[in-house]
C-alpha cells in the first residue's frame, strides 16, 4: 500500500495530534551543509602525500578531544588466488599476532625458532606437493575435518608443532591491542573485504602518536604467531556464517551473479582453502601489499594536517617506497543471458529475488542507484498490492555482504512471501514495477523521500567520526576519496529522468539473475 | 592537538634504530623488549620505542558540567538539553524509570510505545516516522524503559509534538512485539523447550530464565506471553502507564542541531502541563540462590554449540563498582587481551569469543554471565577453561601491568564513550539523574578507577563470582559435544555439575 509521505503526508499523519508548541524556534542552521559558500557535502578533507607515496587525509574538528584513526591498505579478497580464498582475511588476523617488539618477551630467543618454523613449513609444502595425488579431496566438500595425510606430511607437521610450542614460551598475546586500550583507545577493529583491509582505533587527542607507532610497526615487522590456532578462528567464523539459514542461498546467488571477479566469492571463504594457507604465502601477500605507497591514513578529530604531517613523517618517513603492488585484472564480461537459481529450503521463507549488474563506485551512474532503492521499494509494494500478493519487499545493492564496490556490483530486489504459491505472481509484480520505472512512471514523493532518507543517513555517518573516516578511506581504496563528495551530490541531483534512464538501461532480461527460494518438497519441486 | 606527545630520546632522522628507548624511563616489565637485539631485516631508521616509554601526555579532557544542561520543570520532569550542531539532526530520548518487571503491563506498555500515540489513527505513526526519515527505538528493560526518536532538524517541531503525545498517551492495546513463535522455531530441549534463533542471545535468555525462575524478572514477561496478551494487554498497559509514566519518573535527553534556549522553551511548552503523582517504586529482591552448580542442556542441530555460564549479580554499591569492572575487564572485558580470550582464542583457537558480562541491575539485582561458543568438539574445553580462569582470578592477584591497562581503558577510554557527542552526554546525565538524582558517579569515576588495587580486584572477584553455584547453559548438537574426543583436561558435560 502506498503511504502518503513528506510534507503533505507528514502533516496528514500528525493531524490528529495536539497542536505543536507555539514557541517552537529550536532549529538553527549552523550545520555544515548550510554554511554559505560551501558545497552541500563539503567535508574539508585535507590531503598530504609523502615522498614515499604514503597518503594522509585529515578532517579537522577543532576542540574535539578524540581522534578517529584509520589505516587503509589497498588489498583484500580481490588479490587472492583460487585455492587461497580468504587468505587476505586470514592475514588480517595474523597481523594482530604482534611484531618483533610487541607480542614477544624475548625476540632474541624467538627469532631463530621462527626461522626454523619457516624451514619446516617448506618441508611440509614439499611433502604435500609430493603426495598431491594421495591427499586430493575426493567427495568431501568444504569440511574442515578433511584429514588425508602421509607419514612425511605428519613428520613435518609434528616438527612445526614442536617449534611453535617452543616459540610460544616467548609469546605475549594481546600486545597489539593492549597499549591502545591502556591509553584510552576505543573501538579497535579490523576489517577485510574484497577491496581493502583496515585497522582502526579512536584515541584521546594527546595520544594519537601511539597509533603511528603501532601501525608503522604492524606494517613492517609482523610476526605470524599461533598460525594454526588462528586458522581455526576462521573456521569458527565460517561455521557462524553457515549456521544462518540464508547464507548458502545468498552465496549461491552471488556465485551466479558474476563470472570473473572474486567479488562474487563467498565472504566466509571455503574451509578447505583454510588448510592450504602457508606462512610463506601470507608473508608474500604481506610484503607485497603492506607498503607505504599502498596505504592511506585517515584522521578525524582534534588534530590538524599541519600537526599530523611531522608526526607521520617521524614514524613512516623512513620507510622506502616499494614497487607498486599488482592489481586484480579480472574484468567482468558483459552479461548476455538471464540466469536462474532455484534454492530449496524449509528454513528460509519463500522468496523471489531479481538482481541486475550495475556499475561500481566511481561510475557516474552509480549514485543514482542509491536513490533507485528508495524509489523502487514502494513501487514494488504497489505492484504487489495490485496483483493481490502479500509480501515483504527488500531492496539493496549488497554483493556478498557489503553494499559498495569500486568494481561491478548488483542491485537486488527481493519479495518474501508467506505462501510459496504466490512466487510466480510476486515475480511478475516485481518485474512489472521495474518496467514502470523504465517508462518514467516515478512517484515524485517517493523520489523526494528517497533523497531525504539518504541525506539523513549521511548526516548520521558524519556525526560519527569513526563511521565517516571509514567512508573516506573506503572510497579511497575503491576509487578516490574525492569521489565521495561527487557521489553524495550525485544522489541529490538524481531526477525522475535519471531513474527512468537507468531502469531502462540496466533492468533488462540479459542483465538479470533471478533467484527463487521454495520449500524443499512443494509441488513445483516434485515436478 | 593540545601538545605533541614526546617520543623517544633519539630522533629517527638522525639515525636512531629500533627498540632503543631509554632504559631509565622504562619499567622492569618491558626490559626484555629493550634488550631485544635489533634485526637487520627491516628499515634501519625505523624507531619503535615501546608504548609505555613514549611518555604520552595525560588526557586533558573533562566531562562537561551537567548543571547548565539540566532543565527542571515544576511538574518534576527533568531534561538534559545539549546542543550539537555538527549535523542537522535532533535526538529525543526518554528514560522511564520503570520496566517490564515492575508490574504487569510493562511489556504491553512497550508495545504501545511502538504503536504510536493514541491520538493517531493506526498506521499513521509509521507513516510519520517514514516521512521524517526518523529512527525510532523502544528498549524495555526490567526496571527501566528507553524510547528514542531521531529526526532531521527540519522536522524537530513535529518530532517534539509527536514525542510528547507518545509519552503521555500511547496507543495501548497493541500486542507485544517479537513475542510470537512458530513450530519451526522450536528445538527439543533436555532441560525444556527452547526457541532457537541461532545466536548467543538464546543461551543467555535461557540462563536468565534459570537464574531468575519464579522471580519478577522472568515472571512478568511470562505473564504477558502471546496467549495472554489480547485480553489483558490494554488494561495492564494503561494501568502501567498511569502508575509509572509520570513526569517525576522520566528523564529526557535532548540533543542536536538547535538553539538550546529555544529548545528548552519548546520542551517546557510541550511537557509543562503533564501531571502525575511520583510513584513508589518496587524493589526487586535477589533470586533464590542456587545451592550448587548445574548444567542445563538444549539440543539443536547446528554446526556450533553456545555456552552461557553465570549467576545473579547483586546490586553493586558505588564503592565496589570500579573494582568489579576492572576485574571483569581483565578477565573477560570483550577485547583481545583478556585472560579468557588469551586462554581460549589466542593460544588455542577454540572460539571467536569468550567474554564476561556483569550486567548491573537498578532497583534490583542483575546478571553476571560468561558467553562463548565453538565447534562441537571444543565446547567442553571452553567450559573447562572459562571456569578455570574464573577460579584463577578469585585466587591470584592480577599483575601491575593488567591493572595499568584496565585502569587506562576504563578511565580514559570508556568514559569518553559516555560523552562522545551531544546525544551520549545528554543520555548519560539523564540516566544518572533518573537513577540517583545527582552526578556523583560520573564525576568521581576517573578517581575511583585509578584507586583500584590488586587487592580490591581480588576481593571483587571473590564477592561477585562463585563458580561453584553457576548455571551452565549448553545449547547445540549435544551428541557431538558429548562424544567429542578429550583435548586436554576437560570432563564429561555433566561432570561440571556440583
Amino acid at each position: 500500500m502506498k503511504l502518503p509521505i513528506l510534507a503533505a503526508g507528514l502533516a496528514a499523519a500528525l493531524a490528529t495530534l495536539p497542536a505543536p508548541p507555539a514557541t517552537t524556534t529550536a532549529t538553527v542552521t549552523r550545520s555544515a551543509a548550510a554554511v554559505e559558500g560551501q558545497r552541500p557535502y563539503d567535508l574539508d578533507i585535507r590531503e598530504h602525500v609523502f615522498d614515499n607515496g604514503l597518503r594522509l587525509l585529515v578532517l579537522e574538528r577543532p576542540g574535539d578531544p578524540r581522534v578517529a584513526c584509520k589505516i587503509f591498505t589497498d588489498m583484500g579478497g580481490l588479490n587472492e588466488t583460487p585455492g587461497q580464498a580468504g587468505a587476505a582475511h586470514y592475514l588480517e588476523h595474523l597481523m594482530f599476532k604482534g611484531t618483533e617488539t610487541l607480542g614477544t618477551t624475548n625476540w632474541t630467543a624467538e627469532e631463530p625458532l621462527r626461522e626454523q618454523i619457516d624451514e619446516a613449513e617448506g618441508e611440509l609444502v614439499a611433502a604435500l606437493n609430493e603426495a598431491r595425488n594421495q591427499i586430493v579431496e575426493r567427495g568431501v566438500f568444504h569440511d574442515y575435518r578433511h584429514t588425508d595425510t602421509t607419514p612425511r606430511i605428519e613428520v613435518a607437521r609434528e616438527r612445526i608443532r614442536q617449534l611453535e610450542s617452543a616459540a610460544a614460551v616467548h609469546g605475549d598475546g594481546g600486545a597489539m591491542m593492549r597499549w591502545y586500550q591502556a591509553y584510552g583507545g576505543t573501538g579497535l577493529t579490523a576489517t577485510t573485504e574484497q577491496e581493502y583491509m583496515k585497522f582502526d582505533i579512536n584515541l584521546p587527542v594527546e595520544r594519537v602518536e601511539l597509533f603511528l607507532r603501532v601501525e608503522a610497526d604492524r606494517m613492517q615487522n609482523g610476526v605470524f604467531r599461533e598460525f594454526d590456532e588462528e586458522r581455526m578462528i576462521l573456521v569458527e567464523q565460517r561455521l557462524g556464517d553457515l549456521n544462518r539459514a540464508a547464507t548458502p542461498y545468498t552465496e549461491q546467488m552471488a556465485a551466479i551473479s558474476g563470472e570473473s571477479s572474486p567479488v562474487y566469492w563467498p565472504e566466509g571463504h571455503y574451509p578447505t582453502d583454510f588448510t592450504q594457507y602457508t606462512r610463506a604465502y601470507q608473508r608474500q601477500l604481506y610484503e607485497r601489499y603492506f607498503v607505504v605507497n599502498n596505504t592511506t591514513l585517515v584522521f578525524i578529530g582534534g588534530v590538524s594536517l599541519e600537526e599530523m604531517v611531522p608526526l607521520v613523517k617521524r614514524w613512516f618517513g623512513s620507510i622506502e617506497k616499494s614497487p607498486e603492488p599488482p592489481r586484480s585484472v579480472a574484468v567482468e564480461p558483459v552479461p548476455i543471458a538471464e540466469r536462474r537459481l532455484v534454492y530449496r529450503s524449509d528454513e528460509l521463507a519463500p522468496r523471489v529475488e531479481v538482481r541486475h549488474a550495475i556499475p561500481g563506485i566511481g561510475h557516474p551512474d552509480r549514485p543514482a542507484f542509491d536513490v533507485m532503492a528508495g524509489v523502487a521499494a514502494p513501487a514494488i509494494e504497489r505492484s504487489l498490492a495490485a496483483a493481490g500478493v502479500e509480501g515483504e519487499v527488500n531492496v539493496n545493492t549488497r554483493v556478498i555482504h557489503t553494499s559498495r564496490f569500486g568494481v561491478p556490483s548488483t542491485m537486488n530486489f527481493e519479495v518474501v512471501v508467506a505462501d510459496a504459491d504466490d512466487l510466480q505472481a510476486a515475480e511478475g509484480a516485481l518485474l512489472a514495477a521495474l518496467r514502470t520505472l523504465g517508462k518514467g512512471e516515478i512517484d515524485a514523493e517517493d523520489l523526494q523521500l528517497a533523497k531525504k532518507t539518504l541525506r539523513t543517513e549521511w548526516y548520521r555517518t558524519v556525526a560519527d567520526a569513526d563511521a565517516l573516516a571509514f567512508e573516506i578511506g573506503h572510497f579511497q581504496t575503491m576509487d578516490r576519496w574525492e569521489t565521495l563528495q561527487d557521489h553524495l551530490e550525485g544522489r541529490d541531483a538524481t531526477t525522475d529522468e535519471t531513474i527512468a534512464r537507468l531502469a531502462a538501461r540496466y533492468f533488462v532480461p540479459e542483465n538479470r539473475v533471478v533467484g527463487t527460494v521454495r520449500p524443499a518438497d512443494d509441488e513445483e519441486s516434485r515436478r | 592537538m593540545r601538545r605533541p606527545a614526546r617520543i623517544s630520546d633519539r630522533d629517527p632522522a638522525r639515525g636512531a634504530v629500533r627498540a632503543t628507548g631509554p632504559v631509565a624511563l622504562v619499567g622492569a616489565m618491558i626490559l626484555p623488549l629493550i634488550l631485544a637485539a635489533p634485526s637487520a631485516t627491516f628499515a634501519q631508521q625505523q624507531e619503535l620505542t615501546h608504548p609505555r616509554a613514549m611518555e604520552l601526555d595525560d588526557v586533558a579532557w573533562k566531562a562537561p558540567d551537567p548543571a547548565p544542561l539540566r532543565l527542571q520543570l515544576d511538574n518534576g520532569l527533568t531534561a538534559y538539553v545539549v546542543a550539537d550542531n555538527l549535523v542537522p539532526l535532533v535526538r529525543l530520548t526518554a528514560l522511564i524509570g520503570a520496566g517490564d518487571a515492575d508490574a504487569p503491563g510493562g511489556a504491553a506498555y512497550a508495545a504501545a510505545l511502538r504503536a504510536g500515540p493514541a491520538a493517531m489513527r493506526p498506521g499513521r505513526f509509521e507513516q510519520a516516522l517514514t516521512a521524517m526519515a526518523a529512527r525510532y527505538d523502544v528498549a524495555p528493560q526490567h526496571t527501566e524503559t528507553r524510547v528514542t526518536l531521531e529526526v532531521p532538524s527540519e522536522d524537530v517541531t513535529a518530532a517534539v509534538s509527536l514525542f510528547s503525545s507518545l509519552l503521555r498517551d500511547p496507543l495501548t492495546g497493541a500486542p507485544p512485539a517479537g513475542s510470537g513463535s512458530s513450530a519451526s522455531d522450536e528445538a527439543t530441549g533436555e532441560s525444556g523447550p527452547v526457541l532457537y534463533e541461532g545466536s548467543m542471545d538464546v543461551a543467555v535468555m535461557l540462563l536468565e530464565r534459570a537464574v531468575y525462575a519464579g522471580h519478577s524478572y522472568v515472571g512478568a514477561r511470562d505473564a504477558e506471553a502471546p496467549t495472554d496478551a489480547p485480553a489483558s494487554a490494554p488494561v495492564s498497559a494503561r494501568s502501567f502507564a498511569n502508575r509509572f509514566v509520570v513526569p517525576a519518573n522520566v528523564a529526557l535527553a535532548v540533543s542536536g542541531d538547535f538553539n538550546p534556549a529555544a529548545m528548552r522553551a519548546d520542551l517546557t511548552s510541550a511537557f509543562a502541563d503533564w501531571s502525575g503523582e511520583a510513584p513508589a517504586m518496587p524493589a526487586h529482591p535477589l533470586p533464590q540462590r542456587a545451592a550448587r552448580r548445574e548444567v542445563l542442556t538444549y539440543n539443536v542441530d547446528k554446526l556450533q554449540g553456545w555456552v552461557a555460564i553465570g549467576h545473579e549479580l547483586p546490586e553493586v554499591p558505588t564503592a565496589n563498582e570500579a573494582a568489579l569492572l576492572v576485574m571483569n575487564y581483565i578477565l573477560g572485558g570483550g577485547h583481545f587481551d583478556t585472560r579468557l580470550f588469551l586462554a581460549t582464542r589466542d593460544r588455542r583457537g577454540l572460539t571467536n569469543d569468550d567474554s564476561g558480562f556483569p550486567e548491573q541491575g537498578f532497583r534490583g539485582p542483575g546478571l553476571y554471565s560468561f558467553r562463548t561458543y565453538g565447534r562441537p568438539e571444543v565446547v567442553r574445553l571452553l567450559i573447562h577453561l572459562t571456569l578455570q580462569e574464573i577460579e584463577r582470578i578469585r585466587t591470584e592477584p592480577v599483575t601491575e601491568e593488567e591493572l595499568f591497562v584496565a585502569r587506562g581503558a576504563l578511565a580514559d577510554g570508556d568514559t569518553s564513550l559516555w560523552f562522545r557527542n551531544g546525544a551520549a552526554t545528554a543520555t548519560t546525565y539523564a540516566r544518572e539523574w533518573l537513577r540517583y538524582g545527582d552526578h556523583t558517579r560520573t564525576s568521581t569515576w576517573w578517581q575511583r578507577v585509578h584507586a583500584v588495587t590488586a587487592d580490591a580486584v581480588l576481593a571483587a572477584a571473590q564477592r561477585y563470582l562463585d563458580p561453584e553455584r553457576m548455571r551452565i547453559v549448553v545449547l547445540g548438537p549435544l551428541d557431538a559435544i558429548r562424544n567429542a574426543a578429550t583435548l586436554e583436561d576437560e570432563q564429561a558435560l555433566e561432570e561440571y555439575e556440583r
